[in-house]
């Protein structure tokens, strides 16, 4: 059997193929995986990211002004530069105005997960083997290699790299039972190894090579502890 | 010239003139600001207003201006026009592992980096199609190519960024 050109099953994914096209997919199984495959990257362009951008109103005030006004010049520009100054002054009176400490580092891990709460990462891949899921589908985006593998008793379903300031990090969710776990992977950062107590949250921290783990989750002190000491980590980075 | 005429049929796509005018301009040297492309192309059509026979077909024409500018733009300093992934203006930069407000998809970086990593006239044309959502008539008309370099730029786009992300990643909720 002659199989369409990827071309053709491509075109078929947007209703642009020609006639024959969509019988033969409709009774070929091969194909039929290949334009899903096709048809998946593109819901996944279209629903992953932004058509539109928020306006910012000095742009919208530019682009409407009467011909008559200048409208190559830095309409935007001036209007935005107001804007700027405006967050800067607003920022300075919070600065003051704030004289408490900066939170540490892991106040900041914490606030995080808070925030993440019930929003944690969509499942989009998950499986007993932790190692395995890492490998295939985080490994290559994660930014910081060596990267770590499972918690006991705890299944992956999320991943993305990430900044805490300068400092590069990887954000790992992973859900045991009902409960959400958040462990944050730094590199090269110095933090002190062992578990503090915030609120209702526990945070514990553990150095592996040049990487600092840092577990957050509702589990006391010493629950989470020994289970962060038991996560597998990758060849490497221990 | 009807100017209210021309702002209902061109304003609704403002913010999606700004997205791609931000694709354009990112990572580029030619100190080509996205809002000074996206007041040039209104500007510009304000001026050829008259030529859009089908006020439904604004969107289309709006990007056509954008690119063209762009392109003239890019030529002015004599460098080869390509659409750029956005990279800080609409992910911010240093990116919170926990945005304020709301949590990214987590495999939006995963899906930018693929697409970085298409030739540019691929990512252009899967980025038309699959983002903005132009038919491959509009796509040829906007980049000057026949259609049928439109199907194969977007199919060869369309087969990279599976061979790159793994067929099982593209399906919601795909379980490994």
């Amino acid at each position: 059997m002659t199989h369409p050109s990827d071309a053709l099953l491509s075109a078929h994914v947007d209703g642009e193929a020609p006639e024959g096209v969509a019988a033969h997919v409709a009774s070929c199984v091969q194909c039929r995986a290949r334009v899903e495959a096709l048809a998946g990257v593109a819901g996944w362009v279209a629903e992953t990211l932004d058509a539109e951008h928020e306006v910012p109103p000095s742009l919208l005030a530019a682009v409407t002004a009467e011909p008559a006004a200048p409208r190559s010049g830095s309409g935007w520009r001036g209007a935005a530069a107001a804007a700027a100054l405006l967050s800067l002054v607003g920022a300075l009176v919070l600065a003051l105005g704030d004289g408490a400490r900066t939170p540490s580092l892991r106040e900041e891990v914490v606030a995080d997960h808070r925030r993440l709460g019930a929003g944690a990462p969509e499942v989009f891949a998950s499986g007993a083997d932790a190692s395995e899921v890492l490998a295939r589908h985080f490994a290559p985006h994660l930014g910081v290699a060596p990267v770590v593998g499972g918690l006991p008793g705890a299944e992956l379903v999320g991943g993305r790299r990430c900044t805490f300031g300068d400092t590069p990090a990887a954000l790992l969710t992973y859900r045991r039972a009902a409960e959400t776990l958040s462990l944050f992977v730094f590199d090269g950062v110095d933090e002190a190894e062992g578990c503090a107590r915030y609120g209702e949250e526990s945070v514990c921290a553990r150095r592996a090579g040049a990487l600092t783990l840092m577990l957050v989750g509702p589990e006391p002190p010493a629950e989470l502890g020994p289970l962060l000491a038991s996560a597998t980590v990758a060849r490497g980075a221990q | 010239m009807d100017r209210h005429a021309f702002d209902r049929a061109t304003l609704a796509h403002l913010g999606a003139v700004l997205a791609f005018a931000r694709r354009l301009t990112r990572g580029r040297r030619e100190g080509w600001e996205p809002e000074d492309l996206v007041q040039a192309t209104y500007a510009r059509a304000y001026d050829r207003w008259r030529d859009l026979e089908d006020p439904g077909r604004a969107r289309a024409w709006l990007f056509t201006i954008a690119r063209r500018l762009h392109i003239d733009r890019v030529r002015s300093h004599r460098a080869r026009p390509e659409l750029r992934l956005v990279r800080g203006s609409d992910r911010r930069a240093p990116e919170r592992c926990v945005a304020p407000e709301t949590v990214e998809r987590p495999d939006r970086a995963a899906l930018e980096d693929a697409l970085d990593a298409l030739p540019g006239s691929q990512r252009e044309a899967v980025l038309l199609r699959d983002l903005w959502g132009f038919r491959y008539e509009e796509i040829a008309e906007m980049t000057g190519v026949p259609i049928g370099t439109v199907r194969s730029r977007i199919a060869r786009g369309r087969a990279s960024l599976v061979e790159r992300l793994g067929a099982d990643r593209t399906r919601a909720g795909g379980a490994s």
